[in-house]
């Protein structure tokens, strides 16, 4: 009798005790394996819970920090490299090749920073949905559509192909650094924690995806909408309102580049605008251009993109030899990006021993060079030039696959795309292109406007080029004389950056350099600005590029007899110099605040030192309240019975020396009421017509001073005629109901700044335990040291709405001895979540302090002497 | 007569003692096993203790019993571990707010894992206390019906 017939003729003659047995063996077995089977897959977006959370895998596996000693063998290096970590993290990699030391630098990189990296260069290149989901999909098709991935792969396919020996030395050292984090992620077995949580392995470093980098860049510093913004606005108050407003130049502007003079004629002319405001534009601009907003505005990612009325920008600054006490020059740079953690910038420290190539700088975590920083001879910093580098244009479509173009029926090129999507098939998508740039199909609705059906809209963009960035940065670093800075400054396209200079030779420069196009403004209406400021009709052939500003034709200062130079992304130079415009629009430049601030403290500033710089970075003086708060007291004074909170505040406006300190009642009063009045100035005569965003401060500041009776601040909702005196009152009004809603008290002592001016951090994943804050910060978008990104007041009140934006990194650079050189960042050097160096340099930099560079310990031996965080020992194949 | 009454009440103590001490040494390996294995990437095979604790047991509820003491506790020895000698405790926290919402209980989601470690012990100790049984008494079964023939 077989085995199994056995059993069944036992299992049919089982007692009740057997039978029990079995049962319940049957009942414990698929619970075992539908437990086992629910922790082991993903629901939604978690992963495996049981992968995740339970011992032996997981989060428990995750390390926090790195070994404190590591010896890599690798037969990609040539010779040895030594890695010292500092107390903070931050990489010393001394080496005897470039090659090697930028292996060693991919994977440190990698260690510390590979998340970012991955989503950054996924962000960049269209890949979010790969990991993400279908959530991403539609940010990815809008990312392929700006041609990122395709003009960066052009780039890298010119760079391969170039006969240029710069290119192909960048070639080679990219593919040294590529393999270094490659080999990171070859050997390492554990990730960090944002992967196990979204369950991916990320896929090789490529050189392809360093080159990505710089349209990274470029698209957050220059992609733009302002061309339908613009239209809008004069659409809405017309021609003569829109230059007294908006036009060039704006008031108090003083510019970077001192050369060219700075009296600007900035008499505001009366408006023409006597209520005819109708339209004398074409309707099919402003038409499309509200469709074109209408989209733009419910796109999460794009509407970041929108007028931003305050320019998030930086700040770079020199002190020339003449104004230090070292009779050396000074340079200052913070650069003004919204935050993150982990933080775009990888400070790091690279030497050749026993040669002069010594350099350090804040690095983007995926780039092996420098973006800012110093070497032994010079020291270099950036700030947005906000040139104007991307124009819009519709078409007439013919049919699916053609268009008008100069009269003539014209074929779409294509650029057809697979994107992976994370948990399902991949989504095939296909890019129609004009002769200028990708059409964006989706921009257009029609919904509103049947007629526009057959309109399309595209953009020409100086990131859709093959350009030559990564040959600037690379010879930067290796610059020992301005000559060679501007040499390298040359084959800088985009984004346009003011960069500052400063030599251990006592010279100090700035040039806004970049390339520019010129506009062929031949044909376009009389009532459209030109110079790429508008959407044009690319049908008709307006706004053609015909060439580029030459890099000689750009403006630039070499030790100025003012003896110092700063830029804040203010105009770039005086009216002697006659292409201010074709370089800049005037409404995305920065309102000048910050710049203003600067000069006079500059030109102020005799024997400056380090420790001065260190103030002024951190200068929470407004120059806005300064010139406009005397005004606000004035009128409050003149009342003849007030109440006892506007006697309160009175008093307070009165002592304040206007620090935008979290413990100021005066300053949370002050910048109420100022977007309070800004709003009752300008809401009835351009939001509500149809003008999607506000003058900048400046021109208020100007109508405050010099026209007190100006038609803008009368109310067209009432039939009184108000003055700039009744405006302030009734914006004071509003802001003192509206704080004592919020605070819940008339007593303004409780109206602290700090409970309504908060910085939170986000981490990339947008996942709040991973980010931090919020906490109580200094300052308004418009001092030096700035926290922007925020508005006061929303709907009918004031509401709490968190500052995103500011300094992503603070350098001071000592040319008269490097080794005294500082530095910050908002964030820290890991990118561990659990790491000690995730966010203990945000805490050094939220309480004003700075780390040491450690530039002067040129040797191995000497940083051996220091507090060292780990050691990596790389050995050349085999020793 | 009395001397052999005596003597297999005798034994039938010292069999119920080494039952006693066998259940208890099912108890302590499946303890061991089940923490060694708390190192491996693996958890499923925690089932593989709980089976090994159960065998040991002829009752379906001891079986049951002995791998959820054994694995739960195994469970948390490792997170006591981990959470005394690392600063995974920061990690745990952080994703206790994205999971729940409240980085405040992250001693829910050790519970949590500790009682789901208890549970597959429990669970995989009556696969092995009913293997036991059923083979067992197919053994007995097949030895009486040998005796027989």
């Amino acid at each position: 009798m077989d085995v199994i017939t056995e059993i069944s003729q036992e299992i049919a003659y089982f007692g009740k005790k057997q039978k029990k047995a079995v049962v319940g063996l049957c009942i414990a077995l698929f619970s075992t394996a539908t437990l086992i089977t629910f922790l082991s897959i993903p629901l939604g977006f978690f992963p495996p819970l049981g992968d995740f959370l339970f011992p032996g895998r997981g989060l428990w596996n995750i390390g926090e920090e790195v070994p404190p000693t590591e010896v890599i063998h690798n037969d990609k290096l040539t010779s040895d490299v030594t890695v010292y970590r500092d107390e903070w993290g931050i990489p010393h990699i001394f080496g005897e090749t470039e090659r090697d030391i930028l292996f060693a630098l991919g994977y440190v990189q990698a260690q510390d920073q590979l998340f970012q990296m991955d989503l950054a260069r996924r962000a960049t290149l269209g890949q979010l949905a790969e990991i993400l989901g279908e959530d991403l999909l539609e940010r990815d098709e809008y990312t392929l559509n700006k041609l990122m991935d395709y003009w960066t792969e052009q780039t890298y396919q010119a760079m391969l192909q170039s006969n240029n020996p710069i290119d192909q030395e960048i070639l080679t050292l990219l593919e040294s650094f590529s393999a270094g984090i490659n080999y990171y992620l070859d050997t390492t077995k554990v990730l960090p924690l944002e992967f196990q949580f979204l369950n991916y392995r990320p896929s090789n470093w490529q050189p392809k995806d360093t080159l990505a980098f710089i349209k990274y860049m470029s698209e957050m510093l220059t992609w733009s909408y302002s061309d339908f913004t613009n239209i809008l606005i004069k659409n809405a108050i017309g021609s003569a309102a829109f230059q007294e407003l908006f036009g060039y130049p704006l008031p108090y502007q003083i510019p970077i580049v001192p050369d060219f003079g700075s009296d600007f004629n900035t008499s505001l002319k009366k408006s023409l605008n006597t209520g005819d405001i109708t339209a004398n534009l074409q309707s099919v601009y402003s038409h499309l251009s509200a469709d074109v907003l209408k989209v733009i505005v419910k796109n999460p990612h794009e509407q970041q993109f929108l007028g931003k009325e305050e320019v998030q920008g930086s700040n770079n600054w020199v002190a020339s030899g003449n104004k230090t006490a070292t009779g050396k020059p000074i340079l200052c740079n913070d650069m003004h990006l919204g935050f993150d953690l982990p933080g775009i910038w990888y400070e790091a420290h690279l030497i050749k021993e026993g040669s002069d190539w010594n350099i350090y700088g804040f690095f983007l975590a995926g780039v092996p060079f420098p973006i800012v920083g110093h070497n032994n001879y010079v020291a270099w910093g950036y700030t947005n030039t906000a040139f104007d580098v991307i124009d819009w244009y519709f078409y007439d479509r013919i049919n699916e696959t053609h268009y008008l173009y100069k009269g003539k029926p014209t074929k779409f090129g294509e650029i057809s795309y697979q994107i992976a999507v994370r948990g399902q098939k991949a989504v095939s998508f296909t890019i129609k292109t004009t002769v200028h740039g990708p059409v964006f199909e989706g921009l257009v609705s029609a919904s509103d406007f049947p007629e526009y059906e057959d309109k399309i809209i595209a953009c020409q963009w100086m990131g859709q080029k093959v350009t030559n960035e990564a040959r600037a940065i690379y010879l930067f670093s290796r610059a020992k004389n301005r000559q060679d800075f501007n040499h390298a400054s040359e084959f800088f396209a985009t984004p346009a950056q003011n960069m500052i200079y400063a030599d251990i030779y006592g010279n100090i420069g700035i040039r806004p350099t970049g390339q520019v196009p010129i506009r062929n403004d031949t044909g376009i209406p009389a009532w459209h600005s030109g110079n790429g400021t508008m959407l044009y009709n690319g049908s008709a052939g307006q706004g053609e590029w015909i060439g580029f500003l030459p890099f000689e034709a750009l403006p630039h200062s070499e030790n100025p007899a003012q003896g110092y130079l700063c830029s804040a992304n203010q105009i770039v130079a005086g009216p002697a110099y006659t292409k201010n415009y074709t370089l800049q629009n005037p409404t995305t430049i920065s309102n000048g605040y910050r710049a203003r601030r600067i000069n006079a403290l500059l030109a102020s500033g005799e024997n400056l030192t380090i420790k001065d710089m260190q103030g002024f970075l951190l200068d929470v003086y407004s120059v806005k309240v300064a010139n406009v708060a005397p005004y606000l007291i004035a009128t409050l004074e003149a009342v003849p019975i007030k109440t006892a909170l506007q006697t309160a505040v009175l008093a307070e406006l009165n002592k304040w020396d206007y620090q935008m300190l979290t413990t100021s009642s005066a300053a949370t009063i002050f910048n109420v009421w100022f977007e309070r009045f800004r709003y009752q100035t300008f809401q009835d005569d351009v939001i509500n017509l149809g003008g999607p965003r506000f003058p900048p401060n400046t021109i208020l500041e100007w109508l405050v001073k010099n026209n007190a009776s100006s038609h803008w601040f009368d109310k067209n909702t009432t039939p009184q005629v108000e003055t700039r005196d009744d405006i302030i009152l009734l914006a004071l009004t509003d802001t003192l109901e509206a704080l004592v809603d919020y605070f819940g008290t008339e007593d303004i002592s409780a109206w602290k700044w700090g409970k309504l001016h908060q910085l939170k951090i986000d981490h990339l994943t947008g996942l709040s335990p991973l980010g931090f804050g919020p906490i109580e910060v200094n300052g308004t978008g418009e001092t030096v040291s700035p926290f922007s990104g925020y508005r006061l007041w929303k709907g009918d009140g004031i509401r709490l709405d968190y500052s995103d934006h500011g300094s992503s990194e603070r350098m001071i650079i000592d040319l008269g001895n490097m080794n005294n050189s500082l530095s910050i960042i908002p964030s820290g050097e890991r990118g561990l979540t659990n790491s000690k160096h995730y966010t203990d340099l945000l805490e050094m930099y939220l309480k004003g302090e700075y780390h040491e560079q450690f530039f002067g310990y040129t040797t191995a031996n000497s940083f051996a002497q220091l507090p060292i965080e780990s050691i990596i020992y790389f050995k050349a194949g085999g020793n | 007569m009395a001397e052999t009454m005596e003597l297999k009440s005798t034994v039938k103590i010292d069999e119920e003692k080494l039952t006693r001490i066998i259940h208890f040494l099912g108890a302590i390996l499946c303890y061991l096993i089940a923490v060694a294995l708390t190192f491996n990437p693996y958890w499923q095979l925690t089932i593989i203790a709980g089976i090994l604790g159960g065998a040991f047991f002829l009752q379906l509820r001891k079986g049951a019993l002995v791998g959820t003491i054994a694995v739960g506790l195994a469970w948390g020895t490792f997170l006591l571990i981990k959470l005394t000698k690392t600063n995974v405790g920061t990690l745990l926290t952080q994703m206790t707010g994205i999971l729940l919402g409240n980085e405040q209980l992250s001693w829910l989601i050790i519970l949590v894992i500790i009682l789901v470690g208890a549970l597959l012990g429990a669970v995989s100790g009556v696969i092995g206390s009913g293997m036991r049984l059923l083979f067992q008494n197919f053994l007995e079964k097949r030895q009486k019906s040998q005796q027989h023939e």
